[in-house]
């Protein structure tokens, strides 16, 4: 029993010295639901947005280190409230009842809240909503007026979760903010935003009751930041960068000049459209993953396709900026495309065509413009030359001497393809193209990357190989494979989680075994001897209170009630939590084997001489504690399974993992499984290490 | 006269049902030899468990070497380092190898050093033939080897009185030999002893004092030739003529 005390009192300095630790380096931390971009939003694995980015600024002119902590959004005006954390910033709407818990700093966005329904839906306003199936992000100002003001809504942890639903019919309509809206809509093009906001809005910080100093200054340095033109900065980068179409550009890693063209010509393509283009020296296998990508997004990749390769992709538009004619004299004995070889041919210096022979053939002869290169063709220094078609026709119309292979020699052509929610903005993409191409623009660009590429550089062959599997459906699988856990990483998520559950069920057990040791041994003891009366009552009481109630609501009960305002490592919280709960069941089960012992056992201790202690630790412990190990085995694994609720105080478990990929992705498959899968690993290799250990004691007997 | 080693003064033990042992007075001195037998419920293993406080008497006193052992401050683990108790399931402790069943209490309790404690756990194996099965576990030894270890573990803390409770009752009979045959040699040297037993052939042969008891009460007690063949009370002569 002392030890046990010691052991509490122990635990208890530590978190006093962790609390005066935060406090020395003045860090506040803040609190965040990252699921809502602009705002706020997870990428690359880091908390982005607005608010982050807001707050950041802020706390550092008044002097503090800023920790962000990503958790359910009803948990965080709780968070505040208890002191957990100083500032909450989530796009928060200023309401009355909010009011009443916590302070608002002043407002820095007014937004709107609004509907997103399927264009064929039949509800066009606020006033069709009555009776509908309405889905809204739980805890957000929608969520509110959608119950006060129309009628029960069906909640959703995270807004992306309450899209998908209205995607697959779940839903009729979804109530949730505008900007995040027009940012969900735009990744799902059969839904709309209707133009009428059903309620307009005004963000703000929200903080503890007793941090008013800490707010006013707040509101100073917030005042100042509007004022410089500071917050509409930082509020528009972060609208544009959530808005803008990315553009994925492959560039083919065997071809150092291809590449460095097509990057100078794309660049200039994306600060037309204004688009966040993005570059990837990967290979056709990292473009099979991206085209799925939940992002507004087209991929141009710079690897000529057969028209059979380009059949099997399904959302896919090809342009043709330029077509290729062989001329040559009319005498000449160049019959066909083979007998160029060992033949003097004139390009225009860096063109397509330019690179395209050096690279198939052998160098050609470059020359500024086309018309020196016909000339050259007409006084006999090449003996061919590759010019563009429009060029060689209205040419050859003048110069008799010369003739035209009709086919084409080569044609510069690009793939860009998207994902199938972005067909249409492809097919707006292609439209543009071509407007630029016929008024001329589109050659300007190009002009202007044959400027910057360097057509000194030693060139190799491009192999040519397949963007997808023949199989569609294998394809699918491999994309959606790529898209959840290789890009962007995501994969860290399973594995990060993967380490913080063990870490947390480790742990746990162990301080369930300590817990459940003690606790049985004075419930045996009392059972046994009728003596430690008072200490059996209170373990009976923890018992049932433990076994009685669900681990969720206990984990809940030690974060916000227990260590409410005290500044403590979440691990640590979930630790004691699923510890104290593992110690009920444990207690039993050991107590279960101290009963089983034969009562000649303590007998046999006592009339030796030794005491009911001594015989407890030498002879009955020992025995009951190898009778149960399988059991205890088996606690390990149950609460294995039970740390997945771990995520309720936003803590990023295995479990936790998954949901953050699904997410981003829209995709609930592959994480779902995949979580399972690692599960389920975990629990047959312990259940095999338990059959190794039960097969072992058998042995021993 | 001999030292008294057991003075037990007009014992009861009470169950909630019954009364097991009713108004049970007697003496045991140094280097007796006292059977007790009775019919099966009489309360013979009631009376010897009341001997070491295995069992709490209800009423009555069991004075030790002259130290009353039924007053409540007394320690009662020090009382039973001197009072040995061999019991009819032999009760070794089958997580510890034979050698650590014998020296666990004579070590635990600082009576011999681990190293003392050793060398006579070896001696005593050495004596009953047992020393090659030193690292054994009990589960490998026969019913008669189990029972001669437990006799072994409670002679290594040199114990004034060595209480028995049907030592062989749970034995093949082909092992019944090889323990009695301990008892005797023990009786021999001069130990005290307190056998419950059903084995009448050997408590004629062994015995100093056969005591005879039903219904919780001792009914005669005297030397085994005057309990055992000629006793005038009907009871008993009825009991031995059928267990004879
Ligand atoms: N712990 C107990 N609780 C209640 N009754 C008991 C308890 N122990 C023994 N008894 C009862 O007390 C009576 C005497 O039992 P005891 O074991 O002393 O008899 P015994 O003479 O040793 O019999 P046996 O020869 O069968 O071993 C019996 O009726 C028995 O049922
Ligand atoms: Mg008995």
């Amino acid at each position: 029993m002392k030890r046990l005390l010691l052991v509490m009192a122990a635990v208890m300095l530590c978190l006093c010295g962790c609390k005066e630790e935060t406090a020395r380096k003045k860090t506040l931390v803040m609190v965040t639901n990252a699921t809502f971009p602009p705002y706020e939003y997870v990428d690359m694995g880091k908390i982005e947005g607005i608010d982050p980015e807001v707050v950041r600024r802020i706390t550092r002119k008044m002097g503090y280190e800023l920790e962000i902590q990503d958790m359910a959004f009803d948990a965080i005006i709780a968070a505040v409230q208890t002191g957990k954390a100083q500032i909450a910033a989530s796009g928060i709407t200023v309401t009355e009842d909010r009011k009443k818990k916590v302070l608002f700093t002043d407002p820095y966005v007014v937004a709107a809240q609004v509907m997103i329904v399927p264009k064929n839906s039949p509800v066009k306003s606020a006033a069709d909503l009555k009776g509908k199936r309405i889905g809204v992000q739980h805890g957000t100002t929608g969520d509110t007026y959608v119950k006060e003001n129309i009628q029960e809504p069906q909640r959703f942890q995270h807004g992306p979760d309450a899209v998908t639903a209205l995607v697959s019919g779940k839903l009729d309509v979804v109530v949730i903010d505008g900007e995040p809206a027009e940012a969900y809509v735009s990744k799902n093009p059969q839904l709309k935003i209707l133009s009428e906001p059903l309620v307009k809005e005004e963000y703000a910080f929200a903080m503890g009751k007793e941090n008013k100093e800490l707010l006013d200054k707040f509101n100073a340095e917030l005042r100042k930041m509007k004022a410089s033109g500071e917050l509409a900065k930082v509020i528009n980068h972060y609208r544009k960068l959530n808005s803008k179409v990315k553009l994925t550009v492959f560039l083919p890693p065997e071809n150092a000049i291809d590449g460095k063209y097509l990057r100078s010509m794309m660049e200039q393509l994306a600060e037309r459209f204004d688009f966040r283009a993005d570059y990837h020296e990967g290979g056709q296998e990292a473009v099979a993953g991206v085209i799925q990508s939940d992002v507004k997004q087209i991929i141009a990749v710079a690897i000529p396709l057969t028209q059979d390769q380009k059949k099997l992709l399904p959302y896919t538009e090809t342009l043709i900026l330029g077509e290729y004619v062989l001329v040559v004299p009319k005498s000449s004995d160049i019959k066909d495309f083979s007998m160029l070889n060992g033949k003097k041919i004139g390009a225009v210096k860096g063109t397509f065509a330019d690179r395209y022979i050096e690279k198939n053939i052998h160098p050609a002869h470059v020359f500024a413009d086309a018309a020196e290169v016909l000339n050259a063709v007409v006084s006999g220094k090449v003996d061919a030359a590759v010019v563009e078609r429009k060029i060689a026709e209205v040419y050859l119309k003048k110069d008799k001497n010369l003739k035209m292979f009709p086919e084409n020699f080569v044609r510069e052509e690009y793939l860009f393809l998207v994902g199938k929610e972005n067909q249409s903005l492809l097919k707006e993409f292609a439209a543009n193209m071509k407007k630029m191409q016929s008024s001329g623009d589109l050659k300007k660009i190009l002009e202007q990357a044959n400027t910057v590429q360097n057509a000194k550089a030693i060139r190799s062959e491009v192999k040519q190989e397949k963007v997808m599997d023949e199989d569609s459906l294998w394809g699918g699988i491999k994309f959606s494979f790529y898209n959840n856990f290789v890009k962007d990483q995501r994969y860290t998520y399973l594995v990060k989680g993967f380490f913080v559950t063990i870490e947390i069920t480790v742990l746990a057990v162990l301080m369930g075994i300590v817990i459940g040791f003690f606790v049985a041994v004075i419930r045996s003891t009392a059972d046994l001897t009728g003596k430690l009366k008072l200490l059996d009552g209170l373990c009976r009481v923890y018992l049932t209170v433990i076994r009685g109630t669900p681990v969720v609501v206990q984990l809940l009960i030690i974060y916000f009630v227990i260590f409410g305002s005290v500044n403590v490592d979440k691990v640590l919280v979930a630790v004691i939590a699923f510890g104290i709960n593992s110690g009920a069941y444990v207690a039993e089960i050991i107590r279960g084997g101290i009963m089983s012992i034969d009562k000649g056992q303590m007998e046999a201790g006592q009339s030796l001489g030794l005491t009911y202690w001594q015989s407890m630790r030498e002879i009955i412990l020992p025995q009951a504690f190898k009778n149960v190990l399988p059991a205890l085995g088996n606690e390990f694994i149950v609460l294995l399974k039970e740390t997945s609720v771990a995520g309720y105080i936003a803590l990023q478990d295995l479990t936790r993992g998954g949901d953050i990929i699904r997410s981003q992705t829209y995709d609930a498959f592959f994480p779902l499984i995949a979580v399972a899968l690692i599960y389920l690993t975990v629990v047959v290799f312990l259940s095999w290490l338990l059959g190794c250990l039960e097969k072992r004691l058998k042995r021993n007997e | 006269m001999s030292e008294t080693i057991f003075e037990v003064r007009d014992l009861v033990k009470q169950f909630p049902a019954l009364t097991a042992v009713d108004h049970v007075s007697t003496t045991i001195n140094r280097g007796e030899v006292v059977f007790v037998v009775g019919p099966s419920g009489s309360g013979k293993s009631t009376f010897l468990r009341c001997l070491n406080m295995l069992e709490t008497p209800t009423s009555g006193q069991v004075l030790f070497k002259g130290q009353d052992i039924t007053a409540k401050e007394l320690p009662l683990n020090k009382f039973r380092q001197q009072v040995g108790m061999v019991f009819q399931h032999f009760n070794l402790f089958p997580h510890l190898t034979i050698r650590k069943n014998i020296t666990l209490a004579p070590v635990r309790t600082h009576r011999l050093t681990a190293k003392e404690a050793n060398e006579k756990a070896d001696a005593l194996l050495k004596r009953i033939g047992l020393y090659d099965k030193r690292n054994a576990y009990p589960a490998q030894l026969s019913g008669g080897q189990k029972q001669r270890i437990a006799i072994v573990r409670a002679l290594a803390m040199n114990p004034d009185v060595l209480l028995f409770d049907e030592p062989t009752s749970a034995l093949d009979p082909e092992m019944v030999g090889e323990v009695l045959s301990l008892m005797k040699e023990l009786a021999q040297e001069g130990m005290t002893m307190v056998v419950v037993t059903h084995e009448i052939g050997f408590a004629a042969e062994v015995a100093d004092r056969v005591i005879f008891m039903d219904h919780g009460q001792i009914v005669v007690s005297g030397t085994p030739e005057n309990v055992i063949k000629n006793s005038d009370n009907p009871r008993v002569r009825d009991f031995f003529s059928k267990v004879l």
